[in-house]
């Protein structure tokens, strides 16, 4: 399988001279085509600044980048947007769907601005919305909507430019149960027919379980890392265990 | 903490929000201080009763003025309130009561409105010298205005601003005791704000403007007030219909049609418009009439001078008329222009007689009368411009029949009237209007054939016993725009007490008060060029704030620079050009009525004014358009 994402010791520190803190201290990364990568960690570790600095919103202090084998120090700021919009979906915890957006519109921005024909704009999005299941709530308005039914307008978002890799950043934090399953569900689906390569930051053991690998961060470094082996009530054993012996409070004791 | 002190406290966190809010409030104080002084300036010599049309013009525009600027230093308060409504908000939820955060806010405004007030008057003291210069220059004033700093001026200007600072202060307090808390902390949170679309009236707003434009043409009749009113309402009222309906209707098709909306930033910069229309139609369309009403009224005010040239051309053909008594007196005229350094280009002499026609409650009513051989003789010499066809109107003279000629739009006769002339029964056709005596006979001059003439003479020597006709004199001199020396010299020949008309006379006591319009016209258009594009931009600057999260949410998902850039200059830009296109278009049906209505009586055209004034208004709101969009892109990337 090919690499997608590379980073070679990555780092990154926030703060002037005297207040430095590091966020990241050398984080080397692989990220394989089709993979569906949880990172997950404590608050404060760096899950987010990770995040951001993979998918170019923010810039790292030092180390490299590379995407599909590209030094992203390579590309121009003014050329940044442009690829982030071509290469990356975003999910965010809050939806950021844009609220004076029909949900069609919002699905279909990314293509918009890329002066994509309308006509094949609009097959895709009634392609992703039967995906999503959310093909009723095209001529409606975000707060019109459910927290779940937002997320998978989202996602259709994300996916609508069939981006190399998509960015999910705790996707499930504002759902509750039963939507945040069927999110992953969709999620695990994206990655399974797709081929989409899926990188997902969360804090939920849960959420983590619809994996294929996930990783550990502690204090800005690579912790561990947990592959999928068998199932995922494996896999969420596994993390629940590895979530306590770093401190960030397991939730076995509630089973 | 008391409340000054949180008063002063937050006057000096919004030092930035405040500086904006300061500007707006000292351009109004310099703007009306200026122009109030001008009441109060000596060397404008308001006190004759000559210039009592400009006192009323300068006063009635003051009044206005007022009221403009109540509504302006309203307006701006209250969005800059809007604009804090959260950090209010969380004073009350630290339990500060909503009284005392109501006087804070009151005081904060009284120090702000004070601070304004010092610098309004003191720039105003300033630029008066500026003010003064460019009113000389514009309204072509013979007087030089000099500087004068009036106490009354600035006592009154202290006194008026004061009492608006005091209702905007009571505004604001009134509006946060009211307020409740959930409302200040969730005053950016409004969401099922969903465009509605309503065919029926967005046509119907259609009709309503169309509807004014057609009822306008023909609307200086008698019933002049209730047509204008009627003009005003439908245009009025389908100006904001069109801004809520109809823009909507538009909107909505623009959504729906994938094709338009799904080109580049259009998907942004439209969908921002559908999410605020419910709120900025108002001032949409409020702004579209003041911008109508400014446009048409620079254009109108500049027409007024235009105007009055050409009325002085054809009511004044000569520099100097009068009525001769006997020859030594005409000589002692000749020479006194003789040796001034004008020459004589021109010089008329004609018999006509003058018939009495008093009915019960006519009051002066005098006609001259006037055989058609002096008649042409007269207008052949006068190289009258359209002569052809005044010669050709007057094929239908013949004995029995006569033609009046007119200098002014009052007709006086109608066509067909039968007249009795001491006897002599005249049908009078047609009535032309062309330079003849000129304006010294406020009444028609009737043209009679040389036969019909002679026998009126007869029935006047019958009747009056005089047996001589008048004489008229008309000259016309060199250079006669400076003639008002040599007018001056030639009033003071004693036979010419009460006699003499003078071109130049006219013309300069009238060209004062047309300056002083042009001036205030050109003025208050300005003024509210400024002040409704600020009204504009604050009420941009409000949406940017509220649009801050959508850009950074639209920036993550990969929006680039530029295309951040054509997003805003598009929403930026059609709510300045949305306001001026609709506004225009009124304008120009105005001045076509107006034109078409003074085309019956001179050949003018208010093209240029027009033009002149939508260009000065177009350069304003580029200025603004482009500040906006920097201080847009600023707010939404900082």
């Amino acid at each position: 399988m090919s690499i997608i994402i590379e980073t070679n010791e990555l780092k990154k520190v926030f703060g002037q001279r005297g207040v430095e803190f590091a966020a990241l201290k050398g984080i080397n990364l692989n990220v394989e085509k089709g993979e569906f990568l949880g990172v997950m960690g404590p608050s404060g570790s760096g899950k987010t600044t990770l995040l951001n600095l993979i998918s170019t919103i923010d810039k790292q202090t030092s180390g490299k980048i590379f995407f599909n084998g590209q030094d992203m120090a390579n590309i121009k700021n003014k050329d940044l947007s442009r690829f982030r919009r071509d290469n990356i979906g975003f999910i965010f915890q809050d939806y950021n769907l844009l609220d004076n957006m029909l949900i069609e519109d919002n699905i279909s921005l990314p293509l918009a601005l890329n002066k994509v024909p309308h006509k094949l704009i609009k097959e895709k999005v009634v392609k992703l919305s039967n995906f999503f299941g959310i093909e009723g709530q095209l001529k409606k308005y975000p707060y019109q909507l459910s927290g779940g039914q937002k997320q998978r307008a989202a996602a259709a978002r994300a996916l609508i430019t069939s981006p190399t890799v998509v960015f999910a950043d705790e996707p499930t934090g504002a759902l509750d149960s039963k939507s945040a399953t069927e999110l992953l569900n969709c999620l695990t689906d994206m990655n399974t027919k797709f081929n989409t390569t899926i990188i997902m930051v969360t804090h939920d053991a849960f959420a983590a379980s619809f994996c294929k690998r996930v990783l550990f961060l502690a204090d800005g470094q690579i912790h561990a890392k947990i592959n999928q082996n068998t199932s995922r009530k494996e896999l969420y054993e596994r993390i629940l265990t590895m979530m306590a012996s770093l401190g960030g409070g397991g939730h076995n004791e509630l089973f | 903490m008391n409340c000054f002190k949180l008063a002063m406290f937050n006057a000096r966190n919004n030092i930035k929000l405040f500086k904006l809010n300061i500007i707006c409030m000292v351009f109004s104080i310099t703007v009306f201080f200026n122009f109030f002084s001008l009441l109060f300036n000596p060397s404008l010599n308001l006190a004759n009763s000559d210039k009592l049309l400009i006192k009323a013009t300068l006063y009635m525009v003051s009044v206005l003025l007022v009221f403009f600027i109540l509504f302006f230093i309203l307006y701006s308060n209250s969005f800059f309130l809007k604009q804090r409504k959260k950090e209010i908000g969380i004073y009350t939820f630290m339990g500060v009561d909503n009284s005392k955060i109501a006087v804070a806010f009151g005081i904060e405004v009284i120090i702000l409105g004070t601070v304004s007030l010092i610098f309004g008057l003191l720039l105003g003291i300033i630029f008066q010298k500026a003010f003064l210069m460019l009113l000389t220059k514009i309204a072509s004033m013979n007087t030089e205005v000099t500087f004068y700093l009036s106490v009354p001026a600035i006592i009154i200007t202290a006194v008026i601003f004061i009492l608006i600072f005091s209702i905007s202060a009571l505004r604001g307090f009134m509006t946060i005791i009211r307020s409740n808390l959930i409302d200040l902390l969730n005053a950016e949170k409004q969401e099922d704000k969903i465009l509605k679309t309503r065919y029926l009236t967005g046509i119907l707003s259609i009709a309503l403007i169309f509807l004014g434009y057609l009822y306008s043409r023909n609307i200086f009749t008698e019933s002049f007030v209730i047509d204008a009113s009627i003009v005003m309402f439908c245009i009025v009222l389908g100006t904001f219909l069109l801004f809520s309906s109809f823009l909507s209707v538009v909107i909505k098709y623009m959504i729906n049609n994938k094709k338009i909306l799904y080109n580049k930033t259009n998907i942004i910069s439209i969908s921002n418009l559908a999410y605020r229309i419910r709120d900025n139609y108002r001032t949409l369309a409020c702004i579209t009439i003041i911008v109508a009403v400014t446009i048409t009224a620079i254009g109108a005010s500049f027409s007024v001078q235009h105007l009055l040239e050409i009325t002085t051309k054809v009511t004044y053909p000569y520099s100097f008329s009068y009525i001769s008594i006997d020859s030594k007196v005409d000589e002692k005229i000749l020479s006194t222009i003789n040796n001034s350094n004008h020459k004589v280009l021109l010089d008329i002499k004609t018999k006509f007689l003058i018939l009495n026609n008093q009915k019960k409650g006519d009051l002066n009513k005098n006609y001259p009368v006037l055989k058609f051989s002096d008649f042409r003789k007269i207008i052949g010499s006068l190289k009258v411009k359209n002569i052809d066809s005044i010669i050709n109107d007057a094929k239908v003279l013949e004995d029995g029949v006569a033609i009046t000629i007119t200098s002014s739009n009052d007709s006086g006769f109608k066509d067909n009237q039968l007249l009795n002339m001491y006897g002599l029964d005249i049908k009078i056709k047609k009535t032309i209007n062309t330079p003849l005596l000129g304006g010294r006979f406020e009444n028609n001059t009737i043209i009679l054939t040389d036969n019909d003439y002679n026998k009126f003479k007869n029935n006047c020597y019958k009747l009056e016993k005089r047996k001589k006709e008048h004489i008229f004199k008309g000259i016309i001199v060199s250079d006669q725009d400076n003639s008002l020396e040599l007018s001056k010299q030639l009033a003071n020949i004693p036979e010419l007490k009460g006699n003499l008309t003078s071109y130049i006379e006219y013309y300069t006591s009238y060209n004062e008060l047309t300056g002083v319009v042009k001036f205030t016209g050109l003025f208050l258009g300005l003024v509210f060029m400024l002040s409704t594009a600020s009204i504009m931009y604050m009420k941009i600057m409000n949406d940017a704030i509220a649009d801050k999260k959508k850009y950074e949410i639209l920036m993550k998902l990969g929006l680039s620079e530029s295309e951040l850039y054509g997003a805003v200059s598009n929403q930026v830009g059609l709510s300045y050009i949305l306001p001026v296109l609709v506004g225009s278009i009124h304008a120009f049906v105005a001045i076509m009525v107006l034109q078409n209505f003074l085309n019956k009586y001179l050949e003018i055209s208010l093209l240029l004014p027009y033009l002149f004034s939508l260009v000065i208004y177009v350069i304003v709101y580029i200025l603004f358009y482009i500040l906006t969009t920097k201080k847009f892109i600023k707010l939404v990337t900082s």
